[in-house]
């Protein structure tokens, strides 16, 4: 396909001005510390980090908090849905385990029983210009996930950093237009790949871990943790939600708001009874979610390896670490073939 | 643009019916010129707006399919609003969702129908397609339990049933109550009692989760298999298509993939 | 440390505790976490110095609930969190064995904890078995709070609405304060919805307002809601203000006494009226 173009690091905030007439381009900016995605304006600092940030993708297609119809509070029926927004849209700096996640959300919300439209058209808005990894950080381990760090695969257009200039690469039609740029110059030689290493959470097949539903190692790997919400919410494939309205001066909306199967209310139904009471039980939602039931459902994991959860959590507690745990116990049951232990009946 | 699904199209209430002290029957006709083609088992999302949207089995189709009904417990928030609308006002519908009860492949066969209380709501189609169909199917047993006498519903239903002589009709309440003549006992004890033998029968259950347990053990002691005994699964809902994520057992969505499953299809601890 | 182990192997031979909470440093990262001690396990790996930050106490009714004795190793603000859960009768005394060690501080991200600075005692208020030295400390200042109270309305609001804005609705605030255990959280009762779901500032500020409240007097500034808040939300300025406030009224500092009933689940005839001026008659 097209060749690699050069772009010096000095012309970057032209470069990036110039697409901003035409798009809307969304950049990764450092505020307090922490990193953030928003709409590039010149007179702000931006950079591109080197790996995975703590804030996902997810939000940018599949908002927090999603209005999808208005009404108007003193009528029995007005509920109009919103329009959904069309403008052409750049997000650049994603990485490979960012795009994973996105595929694994087109799963989810683009299967042809039931799409979601408001989705789909953020989906359509963007272009993706995904940056190649060039190291792997702490928490890392999308090795282990099938993935690899400077691959472009998913992505309209990839670049590297390499030294003082990027390289950009156009991988599909749409990308190209993004290449037509006059600050890019064409050179033959591509960005070095590199040989990565193997991560250190390895992990067992989906339909081992099915087996483990009712082994009693859940309690166990559920002792410390918060059940709180924020890994799921940092997590880019973790998309759960919930439908609520929600007033304000006499104007209402229908929302969808991030939920997640850590926190008790999730399923507590009328009345009270709740299908994941425990927190061993909620635990083992969320595991068997990323690493079988995912599986099952759309033949994809949906543990990108990105391990923004570890990043978040108030505890530092390692999810990868939990799968990678859980997987060695996978592998002493079926070497001690007695394959019983305890069980453990609580929900 | 094509239509946001999880956005609700409005409905008329045409019909209220007040069926027992905390349930009350709405049939529902869509403003648009929609038809509700609902197989029996599933289900719809209701909405009234400013205050969210519930699942509720569809509960009888006119034969037009013009209007449909519903069955609402008065359980937290939105069902005490809707026990609050009247006829002419408007609500919200999306749906219908879910598979359905397999009745073509039960053709020839008898039919045995448990349900408690509410539960009774997404098994009335079943009882109304075998009755518009009555040489497809053999023999029709109803076993229809309820708290008390005040919590009894259908009650125009159950009279036409037990008049029917091709309906087998045990309607029980949980314990003795002043003024009631006819059976006590909880669904599970009643199944026991009567017998039920296998045979080339099908079993549909449905009702609260305890009995729905129950029910299933007595069915298995009278060596039932679990491929002939259907239910219809209950757990949170909000988005009723698989996209919310939270009903699920094991990797199946409930909403999806169900809500009717046959016991073989579904692991232990869903119920 | 070798006193404190000494004690737990005796605790275990005698069959006075089936497990102990305590903190463990993970040979491989060489991070501190709470970990749950069995019978000869993994004790070498026990540690307690300035990184033993977390609040155990919160675990405490998960453990009591599957093993009859549970030892619990306790800073001094862990032990005034204990006293509030005992006041509470939400753990039953008889159940727990209460290791208390002299506390010389903890560190936060490297800098000493905000809450020590006000902190009124190094030993728990409830021990079995004390570690280490007590040391009385000075009575309150609550300096931020002050800062706060000097500010206009206006001035406040600014201030907290910047990070009631930022408030993810994770809830990890709530789930590790060993006071926040209601069955249903207001945040998540569905009938009458008293906060939406949604992160927005609106539905934000209710929930921290009525968390905060619903800690006054109760709270005992163990300051894990602050520690563990992804987004950094001041939440011990609240809770400090009211503690504040309940000091000032009632004299009292929640959790120093395992004895004494939270001031605001009691009516005394001395209570300070400050609405109607006075004192109740
Ligand atoms: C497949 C299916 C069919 C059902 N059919 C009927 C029926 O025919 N008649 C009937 O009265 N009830 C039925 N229910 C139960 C009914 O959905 C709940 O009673 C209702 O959602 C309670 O809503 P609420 O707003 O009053 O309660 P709240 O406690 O205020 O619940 C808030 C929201 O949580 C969700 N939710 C809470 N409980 C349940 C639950 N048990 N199931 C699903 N979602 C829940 C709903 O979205 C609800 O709006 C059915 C449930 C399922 C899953
Ligand atoms: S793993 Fe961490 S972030 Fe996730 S629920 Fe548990 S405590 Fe919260
Ligand atoms: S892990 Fe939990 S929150 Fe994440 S997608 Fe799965 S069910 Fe939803
Ligand atoms: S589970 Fe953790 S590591 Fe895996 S995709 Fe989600 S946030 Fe990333
Ligand atoms: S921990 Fe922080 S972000 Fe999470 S709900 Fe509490 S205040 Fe909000
Ligand atoms: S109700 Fe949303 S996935 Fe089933």
């Amino acid at each position: 396909m097209s060749k690699w173009h050069k772009l010096k690091r000095t012309d970057l905030k032209d470069f990036l001005s110039r697409l901003a007439e035409k798009w809307e381009v969304w950049v990764p900016y450092r505020v307090d510390g922490k990193w953030e995605f928003g709409i590039y304006a010149p007179d702000r600092e931006m950079d591109f980090p080197e790996s995975v940030i703590h804030v996902s993708m997810k939000n940018l297609f599949f908002p927090k908090r999603r209005p999808i119809a208005k009404y108007e509070e003193d009528s029995k029926w007005s509920m109009q849905p919103v329009a959904a927004d069309d403008k052409p849209r750049i997000v650049m700096g994603l990485h490979p385990c960012d795009v994973a996640g996105i595929e694994y959300m087109d799963k989810v919300f683009l299967n042809s029983e039931h799409k979601d439209v408001l989705y789909e058209s953020e989906r359509k808005r963007t272009v993706l210009v995904g940056m190649l990894c060039s190291e792997m950080a702490d928490n890392c381990h999308c090795t282990d996930r099938g993935l690899t760090p400077d691959s472009a695969s998913g992505m309209d257009v990839a670049f590297a950093k390499v030294d003082d200039y990027y390289l950009f690469k156009g991988m599909t039609d749409r990308g190209k237009e993004i290449m037509q740029s006059e600050y890019l110059k064409a050179v033959g030689d591509a960005p070095e790949k590199r040989k990565w290493p193997a991560g250190k959470y390895a992990i067992a097949s989906p339909e081992e871990f099915m087996d483990m539903y009712d082994d009693k190692i859940w309690h166990e790997l559920s002792d410390i943790c918060l059940t709180c919400g924020i890994c799921t919410y940092a997590c880019p494939t973790c998309v759960c939600f919930l439908v609520t309205d929600e007033k304000f001066k006499g104007k209402g909306e229908r929302v969808t708001v991030w939920d997640s199967c850590q926190l008790q209310s999730y399923s507590r139904m009328a009345g009270g009874h709740n299908t994941r009471k425990t927190p061993a039980s909620r635990v083992r939602n969320r595991t068997l979610d990323k690493f079988a039931y995912s599986h099952l459902r759309y033949g994809q994991i949906s543990c990108t390896g990105c391990g923004r959860c570890v990043m978040v959590c108030p505890l530092k507690r390692s999810f990868p670490q939990l799968g990678a745990r859980l997987s060695e116990r996978i592998r002493d049951k079926k070497k001690s073939k007695a394959g019983t232990g305890a069980r453990s009946k609580e929900d | 643009m094509a239509t946001i699904e999880l956005v609700p199209e409005p409905a008329m209430i045409k019909k209220v019916i007040q069926e027992s002290r905390d349930v009350k029957s709405y049939v529902l006709k869509l403003d648009k010129s929609r038809k509700i083609a609902a197989r029996p088992g599933q289900f719809v999302e209701v909405s009234v707006q400013g205050f969210g949207e519930a699942t509720f089995a569809v509960t009888r189709t006119s034969k037009d399919g013009s209007d449909f009904t519903i069955s609402v417990k008065r359980m937290g928030h939105l069902t005490k609003m809707l026990h609050r609308a009247v006829r002419g006002d408007m609500v919200g519908v999306r749906g219908p969702y879910g598979n359905s009860f397999p009745v073509d492949a039960w053709k020839g066969k008898d039919i045995v129908i448990i349900g408690g209380g509410i539960g009774l709501a997404p098994l009335r189609p079943i009882i109304d397609h075998i009755l518009q169909h009555r040489e497809d199917y053999g023999k029709l047993e109803i076993i229809f339990g309820a708290r008390t006498p005040e919590d009894i519903l259908y009650k125009e239903d159950l009279g036409i049933w037990e008049n029917d002589e091709t309906i087998q009709l045990h309607t029980t309440i949980d314990v003795p109550f002043e003024g009631w003549n006819g059976r006590v006992g909880v669904v599970p004890v009643v199944v026991k009692d009567l017998a039920l033998k296998p045979d080339s029968r099908v079993a549909v259950v449905c009702g609260p989760p305890i009995m729905i347990k129950f029910t299933v053990a007595a069915l298995r002691e009278l060596k039932w298999s679990d491929d002939r005994i259907y239910t219809t699964l209950e757990m949170k809902m909000q988005c009723g298509i698989g996209q919310c994520g939270r009903c699920n057992i094991g990797e199946k969505f409930i909403c999806k993939d169900g809500p009717v499953f046959s016991l073989d299809q579904i692991p232990e601890h869903a119920l | 440390m070798k006193a404190m182990r000494k004690k737990i192997k005796e605790l275990f031979a005698n069959g006075d505790v089936d497990v102990v909470l305590g903190y463990r440093e993970d040979p491989a990262s060489g991070e501190v976490k709470a970990s749950v001690f069995k019978k000869d396990e993994m004790l070498e790996d026990m540690v307690f110095d300035e990184r033993c930050v977390q609040n155990l106490v919160n675990y405490l009714p998960t453990l009591v609930a599957r093993y009859s004795k549970v030892g619990i190793v306790l800073k001094g603000c862990d032990g005034r969190s204990l006293a509030t859960q005992l006041v509470e009768h939400r753990i039953n005394k008889n159940q727990i064995v209460a290791l208390g060690v002299g506390c010389e501080g903890v560190k936060v991200g490297g800098k000493d904890a905000d809450k020590c600075e006000d902190c009124p005692t190094s030993m728990s208020p409830v021990t079995d078995h004390e570690i280490g030295d007590k040391k009385q400390k000075k009575d309150p200042v609550f300096s931020k709070v002050e800062e706060i109270e000097k500010m206009s309305p206006a001035e406040r609001w600014k201030f907290f609405a910047e990070y009631f804005e930022r408030c993810e609705r994770c809830y990890a605030c709530r789930q590790i304060c060993p006071s926040c255990y209601c069955e249903i959280c207001v945040a998540d009762q569905q009938e009458p919805k008293w906060i939406e779901p949604s992160a927005k500032l609106s539905a934000n500020t209710m929930w921290h307002l009525i968390r905060a409240y619903h800690l006054a007097g109760r709270c005992a500034d163990c300051g894990e809601c602050e520690r563990v808040c992804p987004q950094e939300i001041p939440m011990r300025l609240m809770n400090n203000a009211l503690e504040k406030a309940v000091h000032e009224l009632f004299g009292v500092r929640p959790g120093m006494d395992p004895e004494e009933l939270p001031p605001l689940v009691v009516l005394s005839k001395e209570d300070p009226d400050t609405i109607m001026g006075g004192k109740h008659e």
